[in-house]
């Protein structure tokens, strides 16, 4: 046998036996993962960062019905004013509301006014005083209620001043002291519903730091290994970044989902009928007219992707920091 | 292609634990590199696959002044060496397919791309029947062969090998010096650190000797 036809027979044999293991290799269509999930940056990540976007979940919730309450609040206050006349004498009362109504319907910028006749006033007091004897006594105010118009609105100061000259006793009440008492509660809770963001998000940002150290020092002859072989620290950055996207969006979508859960069975709990009187649900007394929409569920969908992306940037910056320190 | 003047290096602020070492390796050249234990052999390869920057003197490798570049252009030159260390270094949640792939991954090669090329490799060494086995099942050779295949499969120019038959029968360390030689006619070029005067006496290849920090050449 010559030499080359040795050599030949050698190269069939190699062919023949890559031919029957190459199939072993075939699914290895995808690289395996480099980095080993082991310690802090494993389960009990996953299970922080879950915790961390179901918080996140209920303060973008809370921040939604707050921004939809403050915004139905103080549209229906900008748009409604009441006129309160001193109770007197029935015929006087009758002659001052006349004129009252009288001098509004005559006033640019107002488009309705229409005065609340006593049994209409006294409904509105027995929530709190009860429907006895006592209520039936009591000097009830007579009530305009006053629609103005949002676009062009009346000169509310000049209007008072002409209703407090022509009806004695009459005054004129714009919200203003109300609107602004709710818009400086509503403030304060919206800027708590950003607080809690801020803080959801700065401790998930130093969890995965942490857990992104415990991983590189739980890895360091992993790390070792791959600067050996000429591995970029941003191929290694990589290599752990992989690991918090996977960690991250499981942790986001099971936070996300236990969110929906938790407002869909609020929604459920809250929306009570309307009470036998016609008054509102215990919902809406807490929560007002504002209710948490399907749409608004779809906010939800953002935080796994708002944690993915901050697990993913801060793990990157921590491995970039931690490489920089080695040669 | 490797290059030493005057090299020292210290740890902190302890004594010089290499002394004005200066020595040439050419290019396709093989060399020994043996000395006492503690005269500073570790630390001459440490500064050769860079994982160590020196305290004065220079070190050029591949034409490329390594001492003072810095650490973003480092890679680029690592790639040009491969490594066996005495301890293997290999990764037990990897297989020996993935392990001897590793150099290959970081430089962004797809398993199609080399995958044939891994598995004729392992071949050679002969682990073509356990590539899909993960390092905690092998043998001291076969740990030894893995390293050895993870560090020339990407066509290293320098090899360095830190007392690769300190944990083999003399039968494989005659193989793997085998190995080596063969490597060497294929243009590598080779520096075996070791304490082993068989393996030495049987290639006849030039020998460094580190001695206090102190290197002599002795042809």
């Amino acid at each position: 046998m010559t030499v080359n036809s040795q050599d030949k027979k050698r190269a069939g044999a190699l062919a023949g036996n890559l031919a029957m293991r190459l199939p072993q290799l075939q699914w290895r269509r995808r690289n395996v993962a480099i980095m080993p999930d082991v310690g802090a940056a494993g389960k009990p990540l996953m299970v922080v960062i879950s915790v961390m976007s179901f918080l996140a979940c209920l303060a973008l919730g809370g921040l939604v019905i707050i921004n939809r309450s403050v915004n139905d609040w103080t549209r229906d206050m900008a748009s409604q004013v009441t006129v309160q006349i001193k109770p007197e004498a029935k015929a006087d009362s009758a002659k001052k509301v006349a004129t009252a109504l009288r001098i509004l319907r005559a006033t640019p910028g107002v488009t309705n006014a229409v005065a609340l006749s006593r049994e209409d006033s006294l409904k509105l007091l027995e929530p709190w005083l009860g429907a006895g004897a006592l209520l039936q006594e009591l000097p009830v105010p007579l009530l305009i209620n006053v629609t103005i118009s949002k676009r062009r609105p009346p000169d509310l100061a000049t209007l008072s001043a002409e209703l407090t000259r022509a009806v004695p006793g009459a005054r004129l009440d714009d919200h203003n002291r109300w609107q602004k008492q709710i818009l400086r509660a509503t403030g304060a809770f919206r800027i708590f519903g950003y607080g809690v963001l801020l803080l959801v998000s700065a401790a998930t940002i130093a969890i995965v730091v942490f857990a992104t150290r415990a991983a590189m020092s739980s890895n360091r002859d992993v790390v070792e290994v791959l600067h050996f072989v000429g591995a970029r620290d941003n191929f290694i950055a990589v290599q752990v970044q992989r690991h918090f996207l996977s960690v991250a969006l499981k942790a986001g979508v099971i936070g996300g989902f236990a969110g929906f859960l938790t407002f869909a069975a609020l929604r459920g709990l809250l929306a009570s009928p309307r009470d036998a009187d016609g008054g509102v649900s215990a919902g809406q007394l807490l929560l007002g007219a504002a209710q948490f929409g399907i749409a608004d569920y779809s906010l939800f969908l953002f935080v796994p992707l708002a944690t993915a992306l901050i697990s993913v940037v801060t793990a990157r910056l921590a491995v970039l920091r931690i490489l920089g320190h080695v040669l | 292609m490797v290059r030493f003047e005057n090299v020292g290096l210290r740890y902190g602020m302890g004594p010089e634990v290499l002394r004005d070492v200066s020595f040439l390796l050419e290019d396709g050249s093989f060399h020994f590199l043996t000395g006492p234990s503690g005269a500073g052999k570790t630390s001459l390869l440490r500064l050769l696959f860079l994982a160590q920057r020196p305290t004065r003197g220079l070190i050029s490798l591949f034409g490329h002044d390594v001492a003072s570049m810095p650490r973003s252009r480092l890679p680029a030159i690592r790639r040009g060496i491969g490594v066996v260390f005495q301890e293997f270094k290999l990764l037990d949640h990897l297989t020996v397919f993935d392990n001897v792939a590793l150099p290959l991954r970081v430089r962004g090669m797809r398993p199609d791309m080399f995958r044939t090329d891994v598995v004729e490799l392992l071949d050679w060494v002969g682990l073509g029947e356990r590539i899909n086995a993960y390092p905690p099942v092998l043998s001291g050779g076969e740990k030894q062969r893995t390293a050895i295949a993870r560090a020339v499969v990407g066509r290293p120019r320098l090899l360095l090998a830190d007392e690769p038959t300190g944990n083999v029968d003399p039968q494989l360390g005659r193989r793997l010096l085998r190995l080596f030689t063969e490597l060497n006619k294929l243009g590598t070029t080779i520096l075996i650190a070791t304490h082993d005067f068989h393996l030495m006496e049987q290639s006849k290849a030039p020998k460094f000797v580190l001695e206090d920090g102190e290197m002599t050449a002795v042809p």
